[in-house]
């Protein structure tokens, strides 16, 4: 049997022993799960080793004379130290360091991204038709895209209101609105479900499509 | 009746989903044309852009593959259309992935698959840049400033500025577009740290998982992205603009039948929840 038909073989087993799962809990699965596991994570570590660290840092250090970079052992050891009661305090230097610098990105990321989103929401025409090609238009017609405008802010108001907490809404109009706030999350929640089964339903077409084309030869 | 339908064997809807995928591959029809959503057709009409703009044109495509096997069926489909239209071009492109390790294989797969087609040749036309380990959102910062020191060597292991195409390639002023293809939430760090960080913003497009597209919509309307295309269906879209049906749209009915059996079991749910609940209520009246 030539290689590839062995390489079909080996991956339609795994895939049923996958899929077998959706019968029963079994041993099969569990094997073939810890299987996926292991092989993901040693790839992993390969890579990591050979397309970062091996060039980036193994080679200068080793090779170029960059003794300097030994220095990220130490720093690179203090994370282990969690576990050692008497010297966590060096974890704490090192992830200190780490939050504090993921936090600063956050903080620039959330501006750089957030912003002219929020900008492109208050700049919507609301009465002069964008052109078709304009960022948001979506090609619809001139009017049409005014009144998808409108809507689009109308929607916007009412959401936010809906997450206005900060006092009671007894007032009759606010409470409606933010009532239309809660239907419309209900309809983005329901695009996101309907988004999930598709993105879903696409991972077993491939499995199934797999099965049917390339291992067992019966569908074109 | 109610309670019939409550009492079905989760594996006989597991069956009945099974048969509306096969069914559809066993017996293929011809199928109606596929209707393509504007942020396909912007997807489309930007790679054009770019070919047709002398100022972009000689400049590097970055084809990010931050997807794995376990969501080939959509990333990998629309990786591969995407890099035949930039190869269609001839343009100039670079690999890379920061987000899954096994995206530089898949890349590169998909690579070796259409390069012989289009006449591609590596290291003169095209490269790759391999797996980047660590933050992110560090390596795509790092990137927009210094693509060489960034990445270092390819996945030959050959330093960047010995690579025929990668010569005059520094920082993101020498990339014309960036084309991201992920499963995973990497699209606000190109955003953040790449897309703006030039004289003029790099051409922006995303492909992702279905899941991920509702979140991305915003960023379409308010034209931080150029374009979208949005799990099986949108490589499906994207192949007929292409006029190159492939897998996507081979497998299109599957996914339309798959999607009426779920909203005929969630009718069928709910009118089960409808009749146990009158059932209950009829019994408290009495």
């Amino acid at each position: 049997m030539p290689t590839e038909r062995i390489v079909v073989w080996i991956a339609a087993f795994c895939t049923l022993g996958l899929y077998s799962i959706l019968y029963r809990e079994n041993k099969v699965f569990r094997f073939f799960e810890h299987l996926y596991i292991g092989l993901g994570t040693g790839y992993l570590l390969y890579l990591t080793w050979n397309d970062t660290l091996k060039p980036r840092w193994w080679e200068p250090m080793v090779q170029e004379g960059r003794w300097w970079w030994a220095c990220a052992v130490p720093v690179g050891l203090m994370f282990y130290t969690v576990y050692s009661r008497k010297h966590a305090w060096m974890s704490r230097l090192i992830f200190g360091l780490f939050f504090g610098l993921t936090a600063g990105q956050a903080f620039q990321r959330y501006a750089a991204v957030q912003f002219p989103l929020i900008r492109s929401v208050v700049s919507v025409p609301l009465v002069n038709p964008p052109e078709a090609t304009a960022p948001g238009a979506y090609a619809l017609s001139p009017y049409s895209a005014v009144f998808n405008n409108v809507l689009f802010l109308a929607i916007v108001v009412a959401v936010m209101s809906y997450f206005f907490f900060s006092f009671e809404q007894k007032n009759k109009a606010v409470a409606s609105v933010s009532k239309f706030g809660r239907y419309v999350l209900m309809f983005a929640f329901g695009a996101i479900f309907g988004s999930t089964i598709m993105a879903r339903l696409s991972l077993l077409i491939g499995r199934i499509h797999f099965l049917l084309h390339d291992w067992l030869n019966i569908a074109p | 009746m109610g309670k019939w339908m409550h009492d079905i064997d989760r594996r006989w809807l597991y069956l009945l989903l099974f048969l509306a995928v096969a069914l559809p591959m066993l017996f293929p029809s011809k199928g109606g044309s596929a209707v393509i959503l504007p942020e396909t057709q912007s997807f489309y009409d930007t790679v054009e852009r770019v070919a047709a703009d002398p100022k972009r044109r000689d400049k590097l495509v970055l084809l990010v593959a931050n997807f794995s096997a376990s969501t080939a069926t959509e990333n990998l489909n629309q990786y591969e259309s995407a890099m035949r239209h930039v190869m269609r071009h001839r343009l100039k492109f670079a690999i890379v992935s920061f987000a899954d390790p096994q995206g530089r294989e898949l890349g590169q797969q998909t690579a070796d698959k259409l390069a012989s087609q289009f006449g591609y040749q590596y290291g003169r036309d095209y490269v790759n840049w391999g797996f980047k380990t660590g933050d992110i959102a560090l390596n795509v910062k790092a990137l927009a400033r210094d693509i060489p020191g960034t990445i270092g060597k390819d996945i030959k292991g050959t330093p960047l500025g010995q690579i025929p195409v990668m010569q005059g390639v520094r920082g993101v002023d020498d990339i014309g577009l960036v084309v991201e293809t992920a499963s995973a939430d990497t699209l606000e760090y190109w955003l953040a740290y790449f897309r703006a960080a030039g004289d003029e913003p790099v051409p922006l497009l995303f492909s992702c998982t279905a899941v991920m597209a509702v979140e991305a919509y915003p960023f379409l309307r308010s034209g931080q992205i150029q374009g979208m295309l949005n799990g099986l269906k949108g490589a499906g879209e994207y192949e007929t603009l292409l006029q190159s049906p492939g897998f996507a749209t081979q497998v299109s009915p599957s996914l339309s039948w798959a999607h009426f059996v779920i909203l005929f079991l969630i009718a069928l749910g709910n009118l089960s929840l409808f009749l146990s609940r009158r059932r209950a209520g009829s019994r408290g009246g009495a």
